[in-house]
C-alpha cells in the first residue's frame, strides 16, 4: 500500500555535507527509526521526504495506493517538524481547525477528530486556551493531534518525544503502537534509545550524514557488534585461565571465580562451544550478552568519529536554505 | 478554497469582536467630545479682565473682557493687578503701555490688536479728509467670478473628499505595514512554518495572507472613513445644516474603492515577501525598508493642489501611484475614461507581477532562521528567478 525507497541521498548546506549517499527502504505499517546524534543528518533526511528541500543527487521513490509518485500526497501523511510551533495567539480549537482545514477536512470530521484526539491526549478542557497558557508537554501535544487527526497512512516526526515527561512518553508510545497495529507507517527521529527499542521495527543510525548501521534491532545489534558475547556460569570455582585453551573460545575474561564472559571463534556454533564448556565444569548457567541500543549507539558513534579525518560542523542541519 | 481558508485565518487573527466594540465606544465617546467641546469651552472660559485706560472705545476681542477707566483712576486700577484687572493698557505719547502681574501666552494673542486699535485711533487724529480715511481704512474689494453655480462651496467639499482618501488610504498602507510584518516576523519566529509548508505551497500561503490582510485593512478603511462620515453629519447638523452630502456619485465611489483595494494588494504583496526576509524585526535593521509603500502617498499628497497639473496625470497612471492618485484625480476633476482604464489596465499588470516576484522573495526568506538573505540575493529572487533550496 505504502513504501518510500531513497537511493544513494545527498545533501550539502554550503560547504557541510549533512547526507553523505544514505539508501533505505521504508514498507508499509513499519515503524522506522532515524538515530543519531545532533547534526547526524536526520532532520535534513526528513525534510527531503516531506518535500521540504530537494536532494542534490539520490531518487526518493514512493509507492502510494499502486501509483509511482515523486511527492507525498498531502492528504496521506502528516508531519512533526523538529522546529515545531503554533500560532500561540490562537486557541487550541482554531489552531486546529485551521490545520485540519488546510488538509482538506470537513467541519464536521475536524470536530470529530478533535474530541477524539483531546479526549485520549487529555485536552479537551484545554480546547478554547490559547496556546500561550499551555504547557511545552501540552503545546506539543497539540502539535502531536495537528499530525494525526487527518488519520494518516503515513506519519513522519521529528524528535515526537522531546520535551515530554517519562509519562507522556509512555503516552505517545502507546499511541504510536496503536497506530502501527492500525496499518499507519511510522518514520520517526528520537534520542531515546530505550523507547526506539521497543517501538522501532527497523531501525537507520547515522552519523555526520553517514551511514553507520540499518536494519532490525537484532540486525543494527550484529552490525555494530558482530563478536557477540556470551556469559557462562559453572557449579564450582575456576582459576582466570581455565578457558583459554578451548579451541571454540576467542577471548575470555573471568568475572569472578565462577562466572566468565567469552566470544565465539569464526565458524564456530553455540553447540560445539557448550560442548566444551561441559568438559570444562559443570555448566549452572549460560546466557547471551545483549548489549543494550543505548550502548551500542554511544560504542558506534565513537568509533564512526575516531575513524573520520576531519570532523563537521554540528549544526550540518540548522539552517534550511 | 485553500487560498480562502487562508484569507479568513489571517484576517480573523487581527479582527476581534471585543477590539472592534471598544474602538468604536472610543470613536464614539470622541465624537460625543468633540461637538460638545466648544460648548464645555465657552462655558468653562473665563474672559480676562482688561482695565483701558482711555476715552477712545475699547476694541472688541473675544475672550477679553475690557473696562474703560478714566486717566485719574489709572493708579487704582494698577493697585488692582492681579485681583481685579489681569492687565491694565495706558496709552503714553502714542505708546501703549500694557501692565500685568507676569508673563502669559494671551497677552501675545492680545497684543496686535491692540496695536491695530491705537493705529485706528492715530490715524482718525490725522488730518484727513473722509474719502482719504475710507481709502487708508478699508482694503481694497476683490471678486472671484465663478462660470460654475456653487463652486467655492464644491471646490471645499471636494478637497475635504480628496484630504478624506488620503488619510484612509494611509490608515490601510499603516495597517498592512503592521499586521503583514508582525504576522509574518511572528511565524517565523513561533516556528509555523515547516509544518504549513507541508500542508501548502508558499505560493498559497503568501496569497491567502496578502488577500486575509488587505480585506482587514480594507475594513480598517471603512471602519475609519465611516466614523469621519457620521463626525461630518453630526457636525452639519449641529449648525443647522441638514444631511452633508458628499460631492462624489457612486461610480466613483466604486472606482476608488476599486483602486484603493488593488493598491493594498500590491502593497501588501511587498510588504509580505519583505517581512519574509527578515529575521529578527527588534534587530534588523531591514524593517526601514517596509516604510517604502508610505512613499507613493507622500508623493500624491504633495501634488493633489493641482489636480489637473501634469505631475498628477503622470501619477494617476504610474502603477506604484496611481491605487492613490487616480481617486483623488477623480474626486476633483473629470477623467477621460481611457485614462482610467489604461490606469487601471497597468495597476492590474503591476500587481501580477509584483505579486509573483513577492512570492519568489517570501519563499526565499520564510525558511531562512538566524541569517537573512543577502541583499544581492534577495534583488535576484526579486527580480528574476526562483532560487535552489
Amino acid at each position: 500500500m505504502l513504501r518510500i525507497s531513497a537511493y544513494q541521498i545527498e545533501k550539502s548546506y554550503s560547504t557541510v555535507k549533512a547526507v553523505n549517499g544514505i539508501s533505505f527502504d521504508v514498507q508499509s505499517g513499519q515503524i522506522f527509526a532515524l538515530l543519531g546524534p545532533n547534526g547526524a543528518g536526520k532532520s535534513s533526511l526528513i525534510r527531503m521526504l516531506v518535500g521540504l528541500t530537494r536532494p542534490d543527487s539520490g531518487q526518493i521513490r514512493i509507492e502510494y495506493k499502486g501509483e509511482e509518485l515523486s511527492t507525498l500526497p498531502q492528504r496521506c501523511y502528516g508531519y512533526l517538524p523538529e522546529d515545531r510551533g503554533l500560532y500561540q495567539d490562537r486557541t487550541v480549537r482554531q489552531n486546529l481547525t485551521y490545520i485540519g482545514k488546510l488538509r482538506g477536512m470537513t467541519t464536521a470530521e475536524i470536530s470529530t477528530a478533535l474530541i477524539h484526539w483531546c479526549t485520549r491526549l487529555d485536552l479537551l478542557e484545554k480546547m478554547d486556551d490559547n496556546l500561550t497558557k499551555l504547557s511545552k508537554g501540552n503545546q506539543q501535544k497539540v502539535q502531536l493531534i495537528s499530525c494525526v487527526m487527518h488519520a494518516p497512512d503515513l506519519l513522519i516526526l521529528d524528535e515526537p518525544f522531546s520535551g515530554l515527561d517519562p509519562v507522556n512518553q509512555e503516552h505517545v508510545l502507546s499511541i504510536l503502537t496503536e497506530l502501527k497495529q492500525s496499518g499507519t507507517t511510522v518514520i520517526l527521529s528520537a534520542h531515546q534509545m530505550a523507547l526506539i527499542e521497543r517501538l522501532a521495527d527497523q531501525m537507520l543510525l547515522l552519523n555526520k550524514g553517514q551511514l553507520v548501521a540499518q536494519g532490525s534491532l537484532t540486525e543494527v545489534s550484529r552490525q555494530l557488534d558482530p563478536q557477540q558475547w556470551f556469559e557462562v556460569c559453572f557449579e564450582q570455582q575456576l582459576p582466570a585461565e581455565a578457558l583459554d585453551h578451548l579451541t571454540a573460545v576467542a577471548e575470555a575474561k573471568a568475572i569472578d571465580d565462577c562466572k566468565f564472559q567469552l566470544t565465539l571463534k569464526p565458524d564456530v556454533s553455540v553447540s560445539q562451544l557448550l560442548q566444551q564448556l561441559s568438559a570444562v565444569a559443570e555448566l549452572a548457567d549460560f546466557s547471551r550478552i545483549q548489549p543494550s541500543l543505548h550502548q551500542l549507539y554511544l560504542t558506534a558513534v565513537q568509533q564512526h568519529n575516531q575513524q573520520q579525518p576531519v570532523s563537521q560542523p554540528k549544526d550540518a542541519e540548522g539552517v534550511a536554505a | 478554497m485553500k487560498l480562502w481558508t487562508i484569507a479568513v485565518f489571517e484576517f480573523q487573527r487581527y479582527f476581534k469582536w471585543k477590539q472592534e466594540l471598544i474602538t468604536i465606544a472610543i470613536l464614539a465617546a470622541f465624537l460625543v467630545f468633540s461637538a460638545l467641546w466648544p460648548v464645555v469651552k465657552t462655558w468653562l472660559d473665563n474672559d480676562y479682565k482688561i482695565a483701558l485706560v482711555s476715552q477712545a472705545a475699547a476694541p472688541k476681542v473675544s475672550g477679553y473682557s475690557f473696562s474703560q477707566i478714566p486717566a485719574d483712576s489709572a493708579e487704582t486700577a494698577l493697585s488692582g493687578i492681579g485681583e481685579v484687572w489681569d492687565l491694565v493698557v495706558q496709552v503714553q505719547d502714542n505708546k501703549l503701555v500694557m501692565t500685568a502681574q507676569s508673563s502669559a501666552s494671551w497677552q501675545e494673542k492680545l497684543t496686535p490688536e491692540l496695536q491695530s486699535w491705537l493705529q485706528k485711533q492715530r490715524i482718525g487724529e490725522l488730518p484727513l479728509s473722509t474719502e482719504q480715511k475710507e481709502i487708508v481704512d478699508n482694503l481694497p474689494d476683490a471678486e472671484l467670478v465663478f462660470l460654475k453655480k456653487d463652486s467655492v462651496q464644491q471646490n471645499k467639499e471636494q478637497k475635504l473628499v480628496s484630504g478624506g482618501l488620503l488619510l484612509l488610504m494611509v490608515v490601510g498602507v499603516f495597517s498592512g505595514f503592521g499586521f503583514m510584518f508582525t504576522a509574518i516576523t511572528t511565524e517565523k519566529q513561533q516556528r509555523v512554518t515547516e509544518q504549513l509548508l507541508t500542508l501548502i505551497s508558499s505560493k498559497e500561503w503568501i496569497d491567502g495572507k496578502i488577500l486575509g490582510i488587505s480585506l482587514f485593512c480594507l475594513k480598517s478603511m471603512i471602519t475609519t472613513g465611516l466614523f469621519f462620515y457620521i463626525m461630518l453629519q453630526a457636525i452639519s447638523m449641529m449648525k443647522g445644516k441638514g444631511i452633508f452630502v458628499l460631492p462624489i456619485s457612486p461610480s466613483e465611489l466604486v472606482s476608488a474603492l476599486i483602486f484603493v483595494s488593488l493598491g493594498l494588494l500590491i502593497i501588501n504583496s511587498f510588504m509580505a515577501g519583505f517581512a519574509a526576509t527578515i529575521d529578527d524585526p527588534n534587530h534588523s535593521s531591514r524593517s526601514i525598508i517596509m516604510f517604502l509603500p508610505s512613499v507613493p502617498l507622500g508623493i500624491v499628497f504633495s501634488a493633489m493642489d493641482n489636480a489637473e497639473g501634469s505631475l498628477m496625470h503622470i501619477l494617476s497612471l504610474f502603477p506604484l501611484t496611481s491605487f492613490a492618485a487616480m481617486p483623488m484625480r477623480m474626486a476633483t476633476v473629470s477623467v477621460p475614461w481611457w485614462e482610467w482604464l489604461l490606469s487601471l489596465v497597468l495597476l492590474i499588470a503591476c500587481l501580477f507581477w509584483l505579486k509573483n516576484a513577492a512570492s519568489r522573495v517570501f519563499e526565499l526568506g520564510i525558511r531562512m532562521y538566524g541569517k537573512e538573505p543577502e541583499w544581492s540575493l534577495l534583488l535576484k529572487t526579486f527580480l528574476f528567478a526562483r532560487v535552489k533550496d
